[in-house]
């Protein structure tokens, strides 16, 4: 039976091999066992031997040709048997002289690169990053990755909450080393309602990114920037404490109501921020205590009552100021307040128009934020933070009966004033919303 | 309960299970005359006779390979290796027979074997001063325990004569001397593979194992005291196969985690259980994982030099200060 | 060991047979030299077919053929009880044949399959049947040497009647594993076989080149061991020497050195390419084949007739076909039993947890 003599392994680690010379000549006799041919392999020059007895009927690979193990070299058949010479071909039952590459352990063998990849054609799949910084002969990429900018410096467990949250990163103040966003941090974030409250990231500052990190790349605007920048300053700087309280506003609710069903074409459509913003007016005034900031120098008291209003836009977060608002009437103001906003979402703001406030109001109410804590903008020495209107049973004249309450927090610079005379602003502005008549004349 | 140093633990554990099961033998250098080097086999040779508590010349590989081969014909060898650095001597013998017999020639024998050896150190200079668990831990075949209590010395010891796998026991030469309650039941054993969360707490865990539970515990009353900081810290015990579940449950709770080990820094223990528990509690970590351990030098004979530079509570508090 | 069904065939010359029988040397009997023959002659095939499937790719990683030195596994363990135990160095394929451990499980190890002698786990240098007291190839040059000698305690320590045989090469006696080992079993006076097999070289190194003696068993003599050398090519003098050897271990005299001379006529492994040895040397040694050489004894002493030694030649190459079928047709091993056995006890805490979680809970009603 014909015998197909294949570039033998002489080693684990042996691929292929060079014939270096036959030994016996094509129509010799050989008796297994006998030496056939020198080979060699990257180690070393082997002798090998047959593995069958018969004639050397031919010999498919010359002195000099370098074949992988298991290719065809030789033909070994009874001197009058039928070969197919020119491919060494064998019949059937021969067939389990396999070359290796038909052997199957695929899960064993490291994977290799299809040849057209090694010979430099160009490859079917784009290289992966890695490639870059494999082998000279692939470009470089013409600019080094950018490091995207923004990125958050945040723990795991943060990441992991924030995601349950729905609470970017971008907008929490971290608290642990270097500014690391922790899971606290994310959480104060959650429970004061997310917004107004700025990240610290030193923006663009090209914190190491970890490529496998599989959050969303943060692309912050100028303004993302500029408002993780302020926060962060007035977080770290500004000693603030918390006032709250809870406002009966059915009567306001009523007046709104009211007014609105005029639908006086002089008369804008009154939101419950408006009213805020009136009584806020009229509580600077009252209590020039609140109107007041601190700077390098010290305290400043101011005369005018100026407002500014936290306006939600696409990029974050403007806050506009209405300025002198105690000047103007109920009407005024809210025009203004409404051309303001209109104009802050559609990117419209004059620059003049983004300074000079010293006080503040967020209202997230229309979020369905019942209660949050907002930081103060540095020159500011307060800030209002105002949650929804929501119907709840309320005790009047001894009865239980519907009422609509609104809870407001105020946070107040501590170095501008104390608790007991921010207190008593702050009674004053919920007296003015649960009298809302006083608040239109 | 009875009241035990660590070392009459261990001998306990050893006298006991002599008494219970006759194929038990002891083999080692100076563990006869002497008593051990750290007179752990005091009074053994008297009691069991020299057939059973064995004197051996000092060749460390020909008495692990020995007492596989005892093992393997039969008997329930425990083989002394007078300290961990000359079980390096014996790593061949540990790592490529007692480790590997039952799974290369496909489960057709096991190895019972327990090699007792001892880390620590005390000015006794580069090549006395070493720890060697991370490398023992690595490889499978083996189990490896670290006790750091007396108890858990006795209930460990007798589960580890009693496993059918190779087990390397490592005591500790500081912990010789301490004393702490052990059952009086004879025989009870503390299972291998399982951790144990020796105090509790809810802002931070300390894994750690023998000397540096100690050393742990002691951090975690600092860090009450003066930060109000509660740590929970878990006594690893056994260090292969090692109980994640018991770390991972921790630091679901805790969010924050520091390894405590004394062995060096780079390749130690420490390090893989960093690896595997950053993946398994990635999500659950509040900041990385910090490590205390010997830093990258070889432990030099001066006192001066050594108290800076083996691994203490205080370096475990710093740890944690650096990380809230 | 197993009965060859043959040998109780012959019904035409019992008588003449049984005469010269009580003529051969160490007290063989024809059966003993006809089974010693057909062993070194399956040995000689499995080897052949082995590097053949090697060539092929077929069988991975390294081959260390013992073709060559047969006599001396088969005299030695021929010499022992069929229960005495058994340790060998890498080139182990003889030992396990020699043991009678089953053919096809031992080529399909080579194979790496399911049905190997240890499932595929260790492979040709790890053949071991525990069930027949051979414990293994062992790959580390000279690190079976004191597991023999604990193995040879434990049976004095058990009181068992049985000796160590612990078989390893020239080259390990440069191994420290070595003298730890001798000097424990002398130390300790164990029933071990120390059966050096001399084949002159050390992988590559010359007998010159790694040893100041060229006499293994002078190596012995500072352990006070009683040693003797024999002819390693001729099965007889090993069986002698091994025979000797194991009674006095087995009479509780302590250990024995057996210095087998001996040659490998192929490379130390496949892709030995020989730089360090003539061709010359070898064919001078391929002249003193124990193979042919034995064969020629039995058929001078009328145990066997040359047609019956062709017949064990031709039984053996089909033998060893109808292993290669059998590896080549035998399953890999399945990936998913691949952490299978690392542990006799495996002992997961994952899982470990989990039972404690049940056992926390209260049990179910049973139903």
């Amino acid at each position: 039976m014909a015998y197909q003599v294949t570039m033998p392994q002489m080693g684990y680690d042996m691929t292929e091999g060079t014939i270096n010379r036959w030994l016996v000549e094509e129509g010799t006799r050989v008796e297994r066992g006998d030496t056939i041919a020198s080979i060699a392999t990257d180690k070393a020059d082997i002798d090998i031997e047959a593995y069958a007895s018969g004639v050397l009927r031919k010999i498919l690979v010359g002195p000099g040709g370098r074949v992988p193990v298991g290719a065809p070299i030789a033909v070994i058949a009874e001197e009058d048997e039928e070969i197919d010479e020119a491919a060494g071909a064998l019949p059937p039952e021969s067939v389990s002289a396999q070359p290796p590459s038909a052997v199957p352990v695929e899960q064993l063998e490291a994977p290799t690169l299809p040849a057209p990849e090694l010979a430099g054609a160009p490859p079917a799949t784009p290289l992966p990053d890695w490639a870059h910084r494999l082998g000279k002969d692939v470009e470089a990429p013409e600019e080094p990755r950018p490091i995207p900018a923004g990125r958050v410096k945040a723990s795991p467990l943060a990441r992991r909450r924030a995601r349950e949250l729905g609470i970017e990163l971008v907008q929490v103040r971290g608290t642990g080393p270097e500014g690391r966003v922790t899971a606290d941090d994310v959480e104060a974030v959650a429970r004061s309602g997310g917004l107004a409250v700025a990240a610290t990231a030193p923006p663009g500052a090209g914190a190491p990114v970890d490529p496998t990190d599989p959050s969303e790349p943060v692309r912050p605007s100028r303004m993302r920037e500029a408002i993780a920048r302020r926060m962060s300053e007035a977080n770290s700087s500004i000693p603030h404490f918390y006032l709250s309280t809870k406002v009966d506003v059915a009567a306001l609710v009523q007046l709104r109501a009211e007014l609105n069903a005029l639908q006086d074409p002089g008369l804008p459509r009154f939101s419950v921020t408006d009213f805020i913003v009136r009584a806020m007016a009229m509580t600077l005034q009252r209590h020039p205590q609140l109107n007041a900031a601190h700077f390098a120098g010290g305290v400043r008291q101011f005369f005018s009552s100026n407002i500014a209003l936290a306006v939600a836009v696409p990029d974050g977060l403007v806050a506009p100021t209405l300025r002198s608002c105690e000047s103007l009437s109920f009407a005024e103001l809210t025009r203004r307040a409404h051309d303001l906003a209109s104009r802050a979402k559609s990117n419209r703001l004059r620059p003049e128009e983004m300074a000079g406030a010293h006080t503040a109001i967020s209202n997230l109410g229309m979020f369905g934020i019942n209660q949050f804590a907002a930081i103060i903008t540095p020159g500011q020495g307060s800030v209002l933070a105002v949650g929804e209107v929501s119907s709840v049973p309320v005790v009047r004249d001894g009865q239980v009966v519907p009422g609509q309450v609104m809870e407001m927090t105020l946070a107040i610079d501590h170095r501008v004033t104390d608790g007991a005379q921010g207190a008593e602003a702050l009674g004053y502005l919920r007296w003015c919303l649960e009298h809302p008549a006083a608040l239109i004349i | 309960m009875a009241e035990l140093t660590y070392r009459e633990a261990v001998r306990g554990a050893l006298r006991e299970e002599m008494l219970r099961d006759q194929r038990v033998i002891l083999m080692g250098e100076s563990i006869t005359g002497y008593g051990g080097s750290y007179a752990v086999t005091k009074g053994l040779v008297e009691e069991f006779g020299p057939k059973r508590v064995m004197e051996t010349p000092i060749a460390e590989a020909g008495i692990v390979g020995f007492a596989v081969g005892a093992a393997m014909g039969g008997l329930r060898p425990v083989a002394e290796l007078m300290t961990v650095n000359f079980a390096l001597l014996a790593l061949d013998q540990i790592v490529n027979s007692a480790a590997k017999f039952h799974y290369m020639f496909g489960g057709q024998w096991s190895v019972p074997l327990v090699v007792r050896t001892v880390s620590g150190f005390g000015q006794l200079g580069p090549t006395h001063s070493q720890t060697f668990e991370g490398w023992f831990a690595s490889v499978p075949g083996l189990k490896v325990v670290m006790p750091a209590t007396p108890a858990d010395a006795k209930g460990l010891l007798l589960a580890a004569i009693r496993d059918p796998d190779p087990v390397i026991f490592i005591e500790h030469s500081l912990l010789y001397s301490t004393k702490g309650q052990v059952p009086d039941d004879d025989g009870l054993e503390v299972p291998i593979g399982r951790a144990a969360v020796v105090r509790e707490g809810d802002d931070i865990t300390l894994v750690s194992y023998s000397r540096m539970l100690l050393q742990a515990l002691h951090a975690a009353e600092v860090l009450e005291r003066e930060d109000g900081v509660s740590c929970e810290v878990i006594d690893l015990r056994t260090l292969r196969p090692l109980d994640y579940p018991t770390m991972v449950r921790s630091v679901g709770r805790t969010h924050r985690l520091v390894v405590c080990g004394e062995d060096w820094r780079t390749g130690g223990f420490g390090a893989s259980l960093l690896s595997e528990l950053q993946d398994r509690s990635f999500d659950d970590l509040d900041a990385p994982i910090a490590r205390v351990a010997m830093r990258d030098i070889p432990l030099p004979y001066s006192r001066r030099l050594e108290q800076v530079l083996i691994p203490g509570s205080q370096q475990i508090v710093d740890a944690v200060r650096r990380m809230s | 060991m197993p009965t060859n069904p043959k040998t109780n065939r012959t019904g035409s010359r019992p008588t003449s047979r049984r005469a010269v029988a009580r003529q051969l040397p160490h007290g063989l009997t024809a059966q003993q030299c006809r089974e010693m023959y057909h062993k070194m002659v399956q040995i000689r095939h499995f080897e052949d077919h082995a590097a053949e499937a090697y060539a092929q790719a077929k069988v991975g990683g390294f081959l260390h053929l013992y073709i060559g030195e047969e006599a001396v596994a088969v005299g030695a363990i021929a010499a022992a009880r069929e229960d005495d135990h058994i340790l060998g160095h890498y080139r182990d394929h003889g030992y396990a044949l020699a043991r009678g451990c089953d053919v096809q499980a031992c080529m399909a190890e080579l194979f790496g399959r399911e049905t190997g002698i240890c499932h595929g786990r260790g492979g040709s240098m790890h053949l071991a049947d525990a069930k027949r007291h051979f414990w293994g190839g062992h790959a580390i040059v000279g690190s079976h040497i004191p597991i023999g000698a604990g193995m040879a305690y434990a049976m004095q320590y058990l009181e068992e009647p049985l000796v160590v045989l612990d078989f390893f090469g020239d080259g390990a006696t440069g191994n420290g594993i070595f003298h730890e080992g001798l000097n424990m079993a002398a130390l300790w006076n164990l029933p071990v076989v120390f059966i050096c097999e001399n084949n002159l070289y050390g992988m590559g190194a010359t007998l010159a080149e790694e040893s100041p003696v060229s006499d293994m068993m002078i190596k012995a003599e500072g352990y006070t061991m009683p040693a003797v050398q024999c002819d390693g090519m001729d099965v007889l003098s090993v069986y002698g020497a091994v025979q000797q050897a194991a009674e006095h271990c087995r009479s509780g005299k302590g250990p024995f050195f057996v210095e087998a001379l001996t040659y490998r006529f192929r490379g130390h492994s496949m892709a030995d390419p020989e730089l360090y040895r003539d061709k010359e040397e070898v064919r001078r040694w391929r002249e003193l084949d124990p193979i042919p050489r034995f064969g020629d004894f039995l058929v001078q002493h009328r145990i066997s007739s040359q047609q019956e030694l062709a017949q064990v030649n031709e039984e053996a190459e089909a033998e060893m076909l109808e292993a290669v079928r059998f590896a080549d047709a035998s399953p890999w091993p399945d990936p998913s039993t691949a952490a299978r056995g690392v542990y006799a006890n495996p002992i997961d805490p994952e899982a470990a947890q989990e039972a404690l979680t049940l056992a926390a809970d209260p049990a179910p009603a049973a139903s």
